[in-house]
């Protein structure tokens, strides 16, 4: 005869999170929570290094924004505007659509410097400049795909094609989560187009699937099912989970399957969810002032409200958060979409950095602000839908620049320089690789130790590539 | 508690160790060593220092079988400088004290070298007569452990574990009555007739396809960008009668690989090389088509690595294997197969490229054919009568993007196929309003053109004048080296005499008898399937990397009993389930967690979580909502879907549902269903709180519960809590309620009802409840 393990505190427990949200208190939860942190929460290596950082809030402007048109001046780009690009410049470069015959195009927006440090920005990115001594300015990037889809692949997973797991899986795997209610890796996305290679950026690859990137859309149900199916009440949810808890504790007595211990902690996690999450989501709590410096606004959807969010995730020990602003994709027109673009992301962005830094939260955390390319010094005459005149930059991959801040690195640094037309780097190439190393390097993990082994391989974030650029760091 | 989880790993890890430490065996202990921390540099691929330790011979002098003192390799694994020590650090995980001792051992022992296991052809130990040869093998190696065979499972156990695992669905409570009813006194031959039925049952085949269609990445559209439909289910419904009609698995494969080429190949022959169309790329207008086309071939080359010889031959890609024996030209001999088939990328000037190839069309009756003219006719002259709109919009910006799909892709609009095929998977904004009219017309002409044109299958075709295949250096299609004919593996048999140098020929030697791989890597699969774990548990990979069988001895033995027996895929899931093995009590004990967590011995039957298509298959089954009919196009997973697509609805098993690549429905996709971008050995079985509202909340299993407790009200009107409960535990897991459970489940009940709830929303409640313990959604 099986005697059932009721335990008579845990409705109460259950019943009371429900309206104090996150205590851990009651038998079953505490033994229950350990058994969950082992499976997906705790850190599968030991910190290589010191830590400089914990957390990281990677910023991908989808589709590749023009660098020659933000952060890059090229004062020769402009006097040879209209001109034919010189062939020994462009030789040998893969382009998405133009056939090497184009015109180069200067920039029209008025570049100045700014902050202490005098870091370099254009008109159209004020708010950033304005947190200069913040950042740093990586003038050198480059990649090795043309392609939307593949070098988003690179920049999220260290490998061009899909199956790997994206940077911020290798995170939770590596060091573990600090928030049993909620996932250890979230994903945001915002614009038109937020990515090309869609879920496959936050995938799991070949690690174990409680470390893939949890999607949390705007609108009443941030993660799929998380509100209960109209009609049935929190209160119903909770009896029926305990309901559940009990069944499932007495069946575990009998079969003895940790799994199933396992499984009664993730129904509670679950349960604690529904409370976070939309918790979390809830931004109308945040102070006016706070809502005007990103520009955000409660109960709608937009890149303000998702980089607030990332700020909030990664105040409650959130380890990656993936923000994705679709639309720099400029084949055509690109002085009439970019200067929108801007002012959707310019704002929000260095509220973000603020924010963080008044917190004391900056230190802590990795900012990355990157698209998956740079855009040609040359201008696109023919639009994919055959728009002729059609004033685009296409892809460009020798050539782009990305910004970090906070993390433990070097603040106010301009790193790397492009060729005079911004066409090629000149010094200091960072390649993708090489920042992955290095932010991971500032996580406390040595790139190279990183590994996972799958058909008999061991696998890292950077491939067998990849360098920590020291002279990037503080 | 952390403490215990530590102890009882430990003791996993040190038990296999601790019984084999004396002498260590070649393939088992000292390859997947050095395979592991030397063959990278010392290998077949690159012999740094002049030394190789792949082969004995190119070994000797560094081992020094002489003098052992004066070994050179013992120094250098030994050594403490780090200018010396090997491997060096950073290149490959040091050797443990535990290692070193046991290469020691080896080099002390005259350094035996064996070929690798899984290249030796399998051979059929004998098993004492009256015994079952699987029990023979699982007690012979049990007897090596602490452990203990456990008891039969229940009837009732059993019964339902050999439905979930052999149909994928549960017994309904009468099927169950009937087999206990016919088990008395006579249980053995109740389980064989329960067995055969099974076997014999069209669900077999739809469950049984779900993991060779994860082999195959099958999807019903192309994913990335614009994930356009990919006409593909002729395919699925192939595969699932293949494995119904148990067709031997060497026609299985041949006419998977090369049915076009059989002689007077039938329209179902040339179906079969689907499996061979699942691959997809990204078709982005700005790629290089040759790459493109690469990537096609190259994942028809890793999928019938992976697939058949469950060897990861992606590394031969881009240079000679790092540690299987696989050089780079072997891997183009494998690609010269495919590279002969018609190109199936197109792309129109100023277009996307498109997925076209072999596309064959099933043959229409009369009347059918006369309403596709019809409306085609229909179509064309309403898109004639827009003419004008059309030179509007070129070189426009704001064309709404539908439009713009049909017309800027001029003048491939032209094309029948291709208008009418984008017309109704693009067709789903409104447009601007001078164009409204015509876009309704031509949805609606559009969606009843879909309903009529005979289905379309994506399928292989030889290329007349197929290119020179050559090398890609370093995996560049840019670099080509060396010209290349058609071949196999040269480390494995040679090709069957005649075997035509096509896919034909591949094929062949794929099921050929000498083969050592393909009848493991098969048989591994199916007891993976059955038991949970492989016999081998790298089920992807039989290469020097992948891990050594935990029974040898049964893993040849059901590879070679296969084959003896026609290939036959029954014949051998037959033997398995039949195995008192198979038939044991899958409760842990105690010792079992200590000693073999992860049932490596087999001294428990298996347990485990459904998988995500059986998951739904089962809530819906026991609910009574499934409709059971073999085929048929893609189903839609929820009303919603369907509402969505203005068509109608009907709940249909998890395999058929759309497997849309680019979005995969969500409940799939977090219970661990892969995305079927690429070919899948192995779903990993993860547990986590996104199953958990899926299961509590997703309309699906929402609509299950409601059903279910609609079913019980009207199956037992007016009967008490206790009927109607115990009616409800049968449908879900096959026996009654215990007193406790009954209690719990009152109390909820009551509490339900009491807070203000129907009786209907309170059983509603049980209901969903039921159908979310984890004895429901797990075989035992």
């Amino acid at each position: 005869m099986t005697h059932l393990a009721l335990d008579p505190h845990l409705h109460t427990t259950l019943a009371r999170r429900a309206f104090f949200q996150r205590s851990a208190m009651g038998l079953g939860g505490i033994a229950l929570s350990s058994l969950l942190s082992r499976q997906s929460s705790a850190a599968n290596v030991a910190p290589h290094f010191p830590a400089r950082a914990k957390h990281v809030i990677f910023l991908h402007m989808s589709g590749g924004p023009s660098h020659v048109d933000l952060f890059d001046p090229k004062p020769t780009l402009n006097k040879f505007d209209g001109q034919p690009a010189p062939a020994e410049i462009i030789k040998g470069i893969e382009f998405g659509f133009l056939t090497g015959k184009e015109s180069l195009m200067g920039s029209p927006y008025q570049f100045a410097k700014h902050g202490r440090c005098g870091m370099d920005f254009s008109e159209q990115v004020p708010q950033l400049a304005s947190v200069a001594d913040e950042l740093t300015m990586i003038r050198s990037m480059v990649t090795d795909e043309f392609n939307h889809a593949n070098a988003q692949l690179l920049l999220s997973t260290g490998f061009r094609r899909v199956g790997r797991p994206g940077m911020g899986a290798w995170l939770t795997y590596g060091l573990g989560t600090e928030n049993s209610d909620l996932p250890g890796f979230v994903v945001l996305a915002h614009g038109s187009a937020p990515t090309n290679a869609g879920n496959s950026l936050w995938s799991s690859g070949f690690l174990p699937t409680a470390h893939q990137g949890v999607t949390f859309q705007g609108g009443s149900d941030p993660v799929p099912n998380l509100s209960n199916p109209p009609g049935l009440t929190t209160t119903q949810r909770a009896d029926s989970i305990v309901a559940i808890t009990n069944l499932n504790r007495a069946h575990l007595a009998d079969v003895g399957d940790p799994e199933i211990a396992t499984r009664i902690a993730q129904y509670e996690l679950a349960f604690r969810m529904q409370t976070s999450v939309p918790d979390l989501m809830d931004i109308s709590n945040e102070s006016p002032d706070m809502l005007a410096m990103y520009g955000a606004e409660p109960s709608k959807t937009s890149f303000a409200n998702n980089c607030l969010l990332a700020r909030r995730l990664v105040e409650r020990g959130v380890r990656m958060v993936q923000v994705f602003l679709g639309g720099w994709d400029a084949h055509q027109q690109i002085y009439n979409s970019m200067p929108k673009l801007c002012r959707q992301m310019d704002r929000p962005v260095a509220a973000l950095i603020r924010d963080l830094k008044q917190r004391g939260l900056l230190d802590d955390t990795l900012v990355v602000w990157a698209g998956e390319f740079g855009r040609t010094p040359m201008v696109q005459d023919v639009s994919p839908d055959g728009m002729t005149n059609a004033m685009g930059r296409d892809h460009h991959k020798d050539a782009f620049t990305v910004l970090v801040a906070g993390g433990g690195f070097k603040r106010g640094l301009t790193y790397g320089e492009t060729d005079e037309l911004g066409c090629r780097v000149a010094s200091d190439a960072v390649h993708v690789h090489d920042l992955q190393a290095t932010l991971l390097h500032q996580l406390g993990l040595d790139h190279e130790q990183l590994t996972y082994r799958y058909q008999g391989r061991d696998f890292r974030l950077t491939d067998v590539h990849g360098k920590v650029v020291k002279a990037l760091l503080a | 508690m952390k403490r215990l989880i530590a102890i009882f790993f430990a003791l996993q890890l040190s038990l296999p160790l601790a019984a084999h430490a004396a002498e260590p065996d070649f393939s088992r202990d000292i390859r997947p060593l050095l395979s592991d921390r030397c063959f990278k540099c010392h290998g077949l691929a690159e012999q740094k220092g002049d030394l190789r330790l792949d082969r004995r011979d190119d070994a000797l002098a560094a081992l020094g079988l002489d003098d052992l003192a004066k070994s050179e390799f013992l120094r250098r694994i030994t050594s403490d400088d780090e200018d010396e020590q090997m491997p060096p650090k950073g290149k490959a995980k040091a050797l443990s004290d535990d290692e070193k001792a046991k290469l020691r051992a080896w080099v002390a022992a005259g350094a035996p070298y064996q070929q690798h296991w899984a290249y030796v052809k399998p051979v059929k130990a004998l098993a004492p007569s009256g015994a079952h040869a699987v029990d023979h093998f699982v007690r012979s190696k049990l007897a090596e452990t602490k452990l203990q065979p456990s008891p039969p499972a229940s009837l009732e156990t059993l019964c339902r574990r050999l439905h979930l695992d052999l149909i994928g669905l549960p017994p309904t409570p009468e099927e169950m009555e009937a087999f206990l009813q016919s088990a008395i006194g006579n249980r053995q031959a109740a389980i064989v007739a329960l067995v055969d039925s099974l076997l014999a049952s069209p669900r077999f085949g739809e469950k049984w396809a779900r993991h060779w269609l994860d082999l195959a990445r099958y999807g019903d559209s192309a994913g990335y960008q614009h994930d356009d439909d990919m006409p593909l289910w002729l395919y699925r419904d192939w595969v699932i009668r293949a494995l119904n009609a148990d067709m031997p698995f060497d026609q299985f494969t041949i006419e998977q690989i090369a049915g076009d080429l059989l002689p007077k190949a039938t329209v179902e022959q040339r179906i079969a090389t689907g499996f061979h169309r699942g691959s997809t790329v990204t078709l982005g207008a700005d790629q290089n088509v040759d790459e493109l086309r690469a990537q096609l071939v190259w994942d028809r080359v890793n999928t019938v690595g992976t697939t058949w010889l469950a060897t990861s031959l992606e590394c031969a890609q881009c240079h000679t294997h790092k540690f299987d024996p696989i050089p780079h030209e072997d891997y183009y001999r494998l690609y010269a197969y495919f590279n002969r088939t018609v190109p199936e990328l197109s792309k129109e000037p100023g277009s996307h490229y498109f997925i076209t190839g072999g596309v064959l069309e099933m043959p229409a009756e009369e009347a059918r054919q006369a309403k596709v003219g019809r409306l085609k006719a229909e179509m064309e002259a309403e898109i004639a009568s827009m003419v004008s709109v059309k030179v509007n919009l070129a070189g426009a910006s704001a064309v709404p993007a539908p439009l713009r799909r049909i017309f800027t892709g001029s003048p491939t609009y032209r094309t029948p196929e291709r208008t009418y095929y984008y017309l109704t998977v693009e067709l789903d904004g409104p447009g601007p309003e001078p164009i409204q009219p015509h876009i309704a017309k031509l949805r609606q002409l559009g969606r009843e053109l879909i309903d009529t044109l005979p289905p379309r299958a994506l399928v292989l075709e030889e290329n007349s004048a197929p290119p020179i295949t050559r090398v890609f250096l370093r995996g560049n299609v840019r670099t080509p080296g060396e010209e290349v004919a058609p071949g196999t593996l040269s480390a494995l048999h040679p090709l069957p005499k005649d075997a035509p140098p096509n896919r034909l020929g591949l094929a062949q030697w794929l099921v050929s008898r000498e083969n050592p791989l393909t009848a493991r890597v098969m048989v591994n699969r199916w007891w993976m399937e059955l038991f949970g774990n492989g016999l081998v548990t790298t089920p992807e990979d039989f290469g020097l990397q992948g891990e050594f069988p935990s029974h040898p001895e049964l893993l040849d033995w059901l590879a070679v009993e296969f084959m003896e027996r026609g290939w036959s895929v029954k014949h051998i899931i037959k033997q398995m389930v039949l195995s008192a093995t198979y038939q044991q009590n899958s409760a842990l004990t105690p010792e079992h967690l200590q000693h073999d967590p992860q049932n490596r011995f087999l001294a428990r039957g298996p347990r485990h979580r459904l998988d995500a298509e059986l998951l739904r298959d089962n809530a819906l089954a026991i609910a009574g909502l499934l409709r059971h009919e073999v085929g048929g196009k893609p189903a839609f997973a929820t009303p919603a879907d369907a509402e969505k697509a203005e068509t109608g609805f009907t709940w249909r098993r998890g395999i058929y549902v759309r497997q849309q690549r680019g979005e995969p429905y969500a409940t799939f996709a977090s219970l661990d269903a892969p995305d079927r971008f690429a070919c899948t050995a192995k779903r990993p079985r993860t547990n986590t709180p996104q199953q958990a509202l899926a299961l509590l909340n997703e309309p699906t299993f929402i609509t299950a519960a409601t059903a279910l407790a609609q079913r019980v009200d009207q199956e037992l009107p007016g009967a008490d809590f206790s009927a109607r409960l115990t009616r409800m535990f049968q449908e879900c897991i096959a026996r009654a309620p215990k007193a406790d459970e009954h209690r719990v489940l009152l109390d909820l009940f009551e509490k339900t009802k009491r807070e203000g709830a129907d009786e209907p929303a309170a059983w509603t409640l049980i209901a969903n409840v039921l159908l979310n313990l984890d004895e429901t959604i797990t075989k035992e």
